[in-house]
């Protein structure tokens, strides 16, 4: 519609004048009483000449209120439209153009009708040294921007043409927006700071600008030499206006990347939750190919992972422990967040160190052009987030905190045990842009969260997450840029006990990364992307310490070593556009890992299962000194094939490596999970995954289907023998085991972003198998056959989806249907020796009982005035909408002699939540 | 951990649902036939008598003991030449061989075949052969006063370095006396004098415990002072005197990790947040149907004993717990108004699950306690043990 009209202005206002002294000709007098906005406009041009053009989507609840006595007419449209988004041109030949955002230009760009190329008539805007002031940012799509200086240069020569795609309103960069010209067909992405580069023969174009949860926008540009071009977009307020997607050019076909999934906020805030918390990781569990060991953990499995091969970054730091309240929520406050981004095959060289998939969250930049918050009140949490210039236009700043106050709930319960005890969580985060020039930004962030639980007045559990990340930017030139990132993240928990004044002890652990990368990016030809850099971790652990606690305290005092470890990585990467069909993405990283003394390290027999008495040696490291290393390459290439305008064909192949492993007593993530180094006792992780995908775009790219098969492979991760003791444990690697593992499975999606409609529908098919079958040293599991690991859960159907009735009302609607996940289940009593024992089935042989569970929830949007102290929205949701039982934990008791099996079902009936959100 | 993390899930629960409507019965489908194994317990004594017990694998829920397996033909086998032992059933499920001595340069193995109950052939199983493995004696059982308590060790070596693999079990037997010393027993309505001691008893426990070591890192095939039973300052067991019979057992390396995996198993039944235990077979196979699983290991060697008794005089002055700290005092039996005395006490005494104990010297009414608390035979026997001393 919008371009139709386009074209209609382009034929009909070939002798354009300035409008403004024509429509001041006419005067307007009348009185409109609620009056919807097309009543208006055909008052108007019942009583003028005027033409109205106007797209009757963008007005469908827009009604005028206004009194007008003899004013001219663009007084009164001003009147009628102020406090919306809608702007209105007029022109030489009364017609009025009202659009939504950026009003019509009703003048031709100068250069329209020049031909390309055309050398002298150009009046040359050189660019050699673009400064902030003349940065071109203009959002009119309809002028002509020159590039670079015109030489006149051959039709054939090539320039690249670079600069940033911002968010209007707050300046943000706005991240994965695809920036193309259709004729030839090249196109890039914008990256995490919004940068883009793309080089194009020289000559006249228009330039596309599409993404997630920004408006289509578009630039005509006419490229000379290389040049810049920042470009600010609007943000797409989905809850506030519908958009007409017309002719996306997404990622899922066209895009280089598999095994992908991006979600932004907004989807992630329509997802319904447990208590109306939005909460970033409990959606990315709805994505095909990750699950959960049960209901209420945050630990993911992806495509057959174990919890710990997942690598959480948050702003580039590590997180550990992405969980508060032993994972019933994760430690993300979603007022911050951008978007979260998974991989989980091919995954860029830049990445690695885990084995499985990469959960990358960003944070939002604070917005540079005015203050504005927002915040929510939920039954167990509530949060505030403030965001703002520092300096405007330069650098800004936001930080947001979460609190719980969990406590009151636990006073509810009727028993003693509760009452005495308590839970409270907290987090915080700021972040802090700052644009020194053009050329060099600097991004600080800072993040702390920390849980508290005391149970029964006598054990205490602690635990914190603290990272820190610096980030410095500078821009070389059009075609290459550079990134230094430091990063310090820091988790540690520790458990009081209190219970006996002569056994009262403090157990804590603690983990110190530090962190320093540099990344570059260079784009020296259209055809080709090429990343490179290097990054160095230092792991510092303290594995373990127990300490008397109070002077009664008999306890003696027990303290493992510190375990130390350095990290290095190197790699490179080039994205190549052989033809406008394939392209191919080939990466390798470079990975060498030292353990570091000092420490003492264990000698074992070669040809037995470790244990203390197989021990032969013990060997002292001093500080520093490096005690094993280990080292490879790690391959990852992809290739992309488009085989029509909507359908592609992608493969990869990935190569990992992972030199820390968590060591867990439970099945699932819990807050006193163990992280270890690989020291020359334990082997790092191998993994390499292969990967194939077709995909599919229909109704003009709304709709997005994908099917992706995988066959992963992993080496010498982490198992345990039958009960293993893991925490305090001088020689931990006696308790484990290294183990196969062979994961397979396809996804299946269905997709829709846009519309009244959208959600997704996954299915997922996926195994994931276990192999303990070391001949050497005798350590077999289930007679060294594959067996199921913990999270092998073949069948996985997922429905997401959002029904938006108008703008202020829309339900959400989730079902989730999974294979219920193994377990080893005591079989039978027997008698060896005088004593009872317990025979147990082969290890993970049984399955509890499957998982279904249904949500909904109906959110509510305060009215929109653009101009009002605050949005407040509400959110009424119900969790477990059909109330079915499903197992949270099964497990079997020993009563007088019986032994009795119990399942406990945590969210066994439908839940009703409420939360408050508003934003201003 | 796992156990607040539980607290905290039931408790959500509890908010939500009310206790009762969170945790249900949990029965898990299982094959009947799933359930089933073979248990063989026992070892082949290369000098002495071997006994065998042979047994199923019974439901989780049931209280009663296992089913034996009986009138099965049991042997000692040697390996190659037609060297066989028989073993007899001496009652059900046991079978006991005469007294061998087995060369100790050849290997051994059990085998043996179930009948049903018309004698048909059911089952023919073997052990792996296995060599035999000379337990050295016993050198002493040491003990030592800790600041917990009381720790009690073994010690023991092998001159040859054969050893290495060491296993113990133990009986311990323990004098023990109840709440208070009944005089006096309700017979036909009647208080009578009581004429057998149930004040005074043994108990004897088997290990429940599986204890392990191995010498394979030192230098010497010697095990100093390794802690087999810990004793809480003031343990109960050593009020009067304790005594205890350790048998110390030899193994292979394949014997060793297979009571490795066992004792690990035992420490926890299985939830979903603790530790995966797995199956432990042992070295026992179905002939004719090596997947069917048979449960024990069967290994060959001579077993070591050695007894010692702890004197409570050889101990510091602790304040002993008595085992009867539930129980409180003695009641004593008032009268109701209105009630000749005699109605009360035949009310009380008449099922016999309430004692009296003597009258009370001022008041003349009965003092009493429930049987459990006042004779001792609920946990012992009244029958001096022919070894005590």
């Amino acid at each position: 519609m919008l371009q139709r009209l386009t074209l209609l202005i382009l034929l009909l206002s070939l002798s354009v004048v300035s409008f403004a002294q024509q429509a001041d000709s006419v005067r307007i007098s009348g009185t409109f009483n609620r009056t919807p906005f097309p009543d208006f406009v055909k008052e108007l041009e019942a009583r003028t000449a005027y033409r109205f053009y106007f797209n009757p989507a963008d007005v469908d609840s827009l009604s005028v209120t206004l009194q007008a006595t003899g004013k001219p007419l663009a007084a009164v449209l001003e009147q009628a439209l102020s406090g919306t988004a809608l702007k209105f041109a007029i022109d030489a030949d009364k017609h009025v153009f009202v659009t939504a955002g950026a009003p019509i230009e009703t003048k031709l760009p100068d250069s329209f009708f020049q031909p390309e190329n055309s050398g002298a008539i150009f009046a040359a805007e050189p660019d050699p040294e673009p400064q902030g002031n003349n940065r071109r940012q203009n959002i009119s799509e309809q002028k002509l921007y020159e590039i670079g200086i015109d030489r006149g240069s051959d039709a054939g020569s090539k320039a690249t043409l670079a600069g940033y795609v911002r968010d209007s309103k707050s300046g943000e960069p706005v991240i994965g927006a695809s920036v193309f010209v259709e004729k030839p067909s090249i196109g890039t992405a914008t990256d995490q700071f919004g940068f883009f580069s793309l080089t194009l023969p020289v000559g006249r174009y228009e330039l596309k600008i599409r993404g997630i949860g920004i408006k289509n926008a578009k630039r005509q540009i006419s490229l000379h030499s290389d040049g810049k071009l920042n470009i600010e977009v609007e943000e797409d307020i989905a809850r506030l206006r519908e958009v007409v997607i017309e002719a996306e050019k997404d990622r899922n076909v066209a895009g280089m990347q598999m095994g992908v999934e991006k979600l932004d906020i907004k989807t992630i805030r329509q997802v319904p939750t447990t208590f109306g918390e939005t909460d970033i990781l409990r959606v990315v569990l709805t994505l095909p190919g990750v699950k959960s060991v049960s209901e209420g953990t945050t630990g993911m499995n992806v495509r057959g992972g174990a919890a710990d091969q997942n690598l959480i970054l948050f702003n580039d730091a590590t997180v550990y422990n992405p969980a508060h309240l032993f994972g019933f929520f994760s430690a993300f406050n979603p007022d911050i967040i951008k978007s979260v981004e998974l991989f989980k095959s091919a995954i860029p060289a830049k990445y690695g160190g885990r084995l499985s998939s990469v959960l990358d969250i960003t944070t939002r930049d604070g917005n540079k052009k005015k203050f504005a918050g927002a915040g929510g009140i939920g039954p167990l949490t509530s949060r505030l987030m403030l965001e703002g210039p520092i300096l405007k236009d330069k650098s800004s700043f936001i930080i947001s905190g979460r609190s719980s106050y969990s406590d009151w709930l636990l006073k509810q319960i009727p028993n003693k045990s509760y009452q005495e005890s308590s839970a409270f969580f907290y987090d915080v985060n700021a972040h802090i842009t700052h644009d020194f020039n053009s050329k060099n930004t600097l991004y600080l962030t800072g993040y702390s969260s920390s849980d508290k639980f005391r149970l029964a007045s006598d054990t205490t559990y602690r635990y914190q997450n603290q990272n820190a990340t610096l980030k410095f930017k500078h821009v070389f030139g059009n075609k290459l840029y550079g990134v230094f990132t430091g990063t310090y993240s820091h988790y540690a928990y520790d458990v009081a006990s209190e219970r006996n004044p002569s056994t009262s002890s403090r157990l804590t652990y603690g983990i110190d990364q530090t962190g320093g990368q540099l990344d570059f990016s260079y784009f020296p030809s259209s055809k080709h992307t090429i990343d490179f850099g290097a990054s160095t971790l230092l792991y510092n652990i303290s594995p373990g310490s127990l300490t008397p606690l109070g002077g009664e305290s008999l306890m003696l005092p027990d303290v493992l070593p510190r375990e130390r470890g350095l990290e290095n990585a190197l790699y490179i990467s080039d994205k190549i556009d052989i033809s406008n069909r394939f392209s191919v993405y080939a990466g390798v990283r470079f990975s060498l890992y030292a353990a570091l003394g000092p420490r003492d390290i264990y000698r074992y027999l070669a040809d037995a299962s470790k244990s203390e008495s197989t021990i032969t040696d013990t060997i002292s490291y001093a500080s520093g000194k490096v005690m094993g290393t280990y080292q490879g390459p790690e391959l990852r290439l992809s290739a992309k094939y488009a085989v029509t305008e909507n359908s592609s064909v992608k493969v990869s192949y990935n190569q990992m490596r992972q030199y820390i492993h968590m060591l867990s007593n439970t099945a699932s993530m819990s807050p006193t999970d163990i992280w270890k180094l690989s020291d020359p006792n334990v082997r790092p992780q191998l993994g390499d995954q292969y990967s194939i995908g077709y995909y599919r775009n229909y109704k003009r790219n709304t709709v997005e289907t994908s099917v992706e098969v995988y066959y992963k492979n992993m080496r010498d991760f982490v198992d345990y023998k039958s009960g293993a003791t893991l925490l305090l444990n001088h020689h931990i690697e006696t308790d484990v085991v290294n183990a196969k593992g062979v994961a397979y499975g396809m996804e299946m999606m269905l997709k829709k972003l846009s519309g009244k409609l959208n959600g997704w529908v996954s299915y997922t098919y996926s195994r994931s198998l276990v192999q303990v079958n070391n001949a050497t040293t005798g350590d077999l599991v289930n007679g060294g056959k594959f067996y199921p690991s913990n999270f092998d859960k073949p069948h996985d159907f997922m429905l997401v989806s959002n029904y938006r009735f108008s703008r202020r009302f829309s339900a959400s609607f989730n079902m989730n249907y999974s294979t219920g996940r193994p377990i080893t289940l005591p079989l039978a009593k027997y008698q060896v020796g005088n004593t009872v024992r317990v025979y147990y089935s082969a290890r993970n042989a049984y399955r509890v009982p499957d998982y279904f569970r249904t949500d909904f929830s109906l959110n509510i949007e305060g009215n929109h005035k653009v101009k009002k102290a605050a949005h407040g929205s509400w959110t009424l949701g119900v969790y477990n909408l059909t109330g079915r039982r499903n197992p949270f934990s099964v497990y079997f008791k020993s009563e007088n002699g019986q032994i009795k099996g119990y399942k406990l079902a945590i969210f066994g009936t439908p839940i009703p939540t409420i939360t408050y959100n508003f934003k201003f | 951990m796992a156990a607040f993390r539980y607290l905290l899930a039931s408790g959500l629960c509890a908010l939500l649902l009310g206790l009762s409507g969170c945790i249900e019965p949990f029965e898990p489908e299982v094959k009947v036939q799933d359930t089933k194994a073979l248990v063989v317990d026992g070892f082949i004594n290369s000098n002495g008598r071997t006994t065998i017990r042979l047994s199923h694998t019974y439901d989780l829920e049931s209280t009663a003991g296992p089913l034996t397996e009986d009138k099965a033909e049991v042997f000692i086998q040697g390996q190659g030449v037609g060297e066989e032992y028989r073993l007899r059933e001496v009652k059900s499920g046991t079978y006991v061989s005469d007294s061998l001595v087995l060369d100790p340069t050849k290997k051994y193995r059990l085998f043996f075949r179930t009948r049903d109950v018309r004698l048909q052939l059911k089952g023919q199983y073997a052990s792996s052969y296995e060599t035999v493995k000379t337990s050295p004696p016993i050198d002493a059982l040491t003990w030592k006063v800790v600041p917990r308590g009381l720790e009690l060790y073994a010690n023991t070596h092998d001159e040859t370095g054969q050893s290495i693999y060491y296993r113990w079990d133990y009986t311990e037997t323990w004098e023990f006396t109840s709440l208070a010393e009944s005089i006096i027993q309700y017979v036909d309505h009647q208080m009578v004098k009581r004429t057998e001691d149930i004040y005074h008893c043994w108990q004897t426990v088997n290990s429940p415990s599986i204890r392990l070591t191995s010498t394979k890192r030192l230098a010497q095939d010697q095990v100093k002072e390794f802690p087999l039973i810990e004793f809480v300052e003031g343990d109960t067991r050593l009020r009067y005197k304790y005594s205890v019979l350790v048998r110390q057992y030899t193994m292979s390396a394949e014997e060793y990790q297979y009571w490795e995996t066992l004792k690990k198993n035992t420490e926890t039944i299985g939830s979903l947040f603790d530790p995966l235990p797995s199956q432990s077979l042992g070295n026992i196979r179905n002939l004719n149907k090596p997947t069917e699983p048979v449960l024990g290991y069967v290994g060959v060697g001579s077993m070591t004993q050695k007894r010692i008794f702890i004197s409570y005089d050889e101990l510091p002055r602790w304040q002993f717990t008595t085992g009867y700290e539930s129980c409180g005092i003695p009641d004593t039996l008032l009268p109701l108004k209105g009630v000749p005395y005699q109605d009360v006490v035949d009310d009380r005494f008449a099922s016999q699950s309430s004692q009296p104990i003597r009258k009370d010297y001022d008041s003349g009414y009965y003092l009493y306690s429930s049987k459990e608390c006042v004779d001792c035979r609920e946990r012992g026997t009244t029958v001096r043990p022919s070894f005590w001393q």
